[in-house]
């Protein structure tokens, strides 16, 4: 049985609606942000993100004039504690940070990363997009690898599909 | 779908093939970048709401009113219209099927059918409308209190019941339901409150957001 990843829940090509619930909403305009607080929920199809804050910071002009294409979203944080679920798949931590300009997703603080009866702990779980690979970290700065992800070169006799 | 192996501390016999990675972006990159149109049109729309906040800030509006009429202490004017330009030189036009006026209380004025019309950038415009409006010139307060909408040619609609204005203060608050509709999705939530001239909005009360995916990505490029 093919296992995902907990990250694979939430599929760019899905165009399944997104939802978003929260207690507020905050749109500052000035510091360019918006902060959605209070039971979180972000759901798209099968796959669901739950955190106490998401903050969605952005760029492009305040002005009403700027067409809403022209702003562009830098990065998202979501802290208070993070679950994001897709499938049999969970991964938590405090605090999840996707920034858009390096593709990243990097999660820290009690990270663990769940598939059935597999789990895995660490201090910091890094998702590179582009790369498709991530990596828990485990122990302050050391950095020392606890469980690595990596590419499979696909089944044997498989090509792989790229 | 490639498959990703878990070496585990370098140990075969423990290695875990617990995730793979599907060959597409993580889904989770998918759902925000589909949920970033959505909230940067409704970033736009807050900040169309507040465009008419800026009326406050600008020279003498020119004011005219085709037919008024006197009766006892009232002044009805028919089919007023106020038209005038906002702290960014965009002309706005305000106008109203009936206006009534207290000669005892002239600061005060009762609109019927309030439309103000907004200019915006190139072809664009924003509209506001209500039914009922309410407006203080010494407090320089407007209450718009029934069927409130205001909508822009980039396809954005808010609805709500009643909003109160403060021009003075530059805010908005609107203390029943709201709905915020755009092109690649909606928001609700049970209160709305625009702050500072626009530079915060705040949606409380079971803020639900529902963004359309297929519409995004159509609707992205304009």
């Amino acid at each position: 049985q093919q296992a995902t990843n907990a990250f694979d829940g939430f599929s760019s090509n899905s165009d399944e609606p997104v939802n978003i619930e929260a207690d507020r909403l905050d749109v500052r305009d000035k510091d360019q942000a918006a902060v959605f607080t209070g039971n979180v929920v972000v759901t798209q199809g099968e796959s669901r993100l739950e955190t106490k804050a998401l903050t969605v910071f952005y760029t492009g002009g305040a002005t009403a004039d700027a067409p809403a294409s022209s702003r562009s979203i830098r990065r998202l944080e979501a802290d208070g504690g993070v679950v994001v679920i897709s499938k049999d798949q969970k991964a938590t931590g405090n605090t999840g940070v996707f920034d858009m300009a390096s593709n990243t997703i990097v999660m820290t603080g009690g990270v663990t990363v769940s598939q059935g009866p597999n789990v895995i702990r660490g201090d910091r779980l890094f998702v590179d997009l582009t790369k498709q690979t991530s990596r828990i970290e485990t122990g302050g700065n050391t950095g020392r690898v606890r469980g690595l992800f990596l590419p499979n070169k696909g089944t044997p006799g498989a090509p792989p599909r790229n | 779908m490639n498959d990703l192996a878990i070496a585990f501390d370098g140990h075969a016999e423990n290695r875990l093939t617990a995730f793979s990675a599907a060959r597409r972006h993580s889904r989770l990159v998918g759902l925000l970048r589909v949920g970033v149109p959505g909230l940067a049109l409704l970033l736009t729309a807050g900040f169309l709401l507040t465009s008419f906040l800026d009326i406050r800030s600008l020279g003498d509006p020119v004011f005219d009113q085709s037919t008024s009429a006197i009766s006892g202490s009232t002044i009805t004017m028919v089919e007023p219209r106020l038209t005038g330009y906002n702290s960014q030189r965009r002309p706005y036009e305000v106008i109203a099927s009936r206006a009534e006026q207290d000669i005892a209380a002239p600061q005060k004025i009762d609109l019927d059918q309030l439309a103000a019309r907004m200019q915006l950038e190139g072809d664009g415009w924003a509209r506001l409308e209500s039914s009922r409006g309410f407006f203080d010139n010494e407090g320089q307060t407007l209450r718009l209190n029934k069927d409130v909408s205001v909508t822009s040619n980039t396809g954005y609609h808010a609805t709500m019941n009643s909003a109160d204005v403060d021009l003075e203060a530059g805010r908005v608050t609107s203390n029943e339901p709201v709905a915020v509709t755009f092109d690649a999705g909606d928001l609700k939530a049970d209160r709305m409150e625009i702050r500072d001239g626009g530079d915060l909005i705040i949606f409380q009360g079971r803020v639900r957001m529902k963004i359309e995916p297929s519409k995004t990505s159509a609707k992205g490029a304009t």
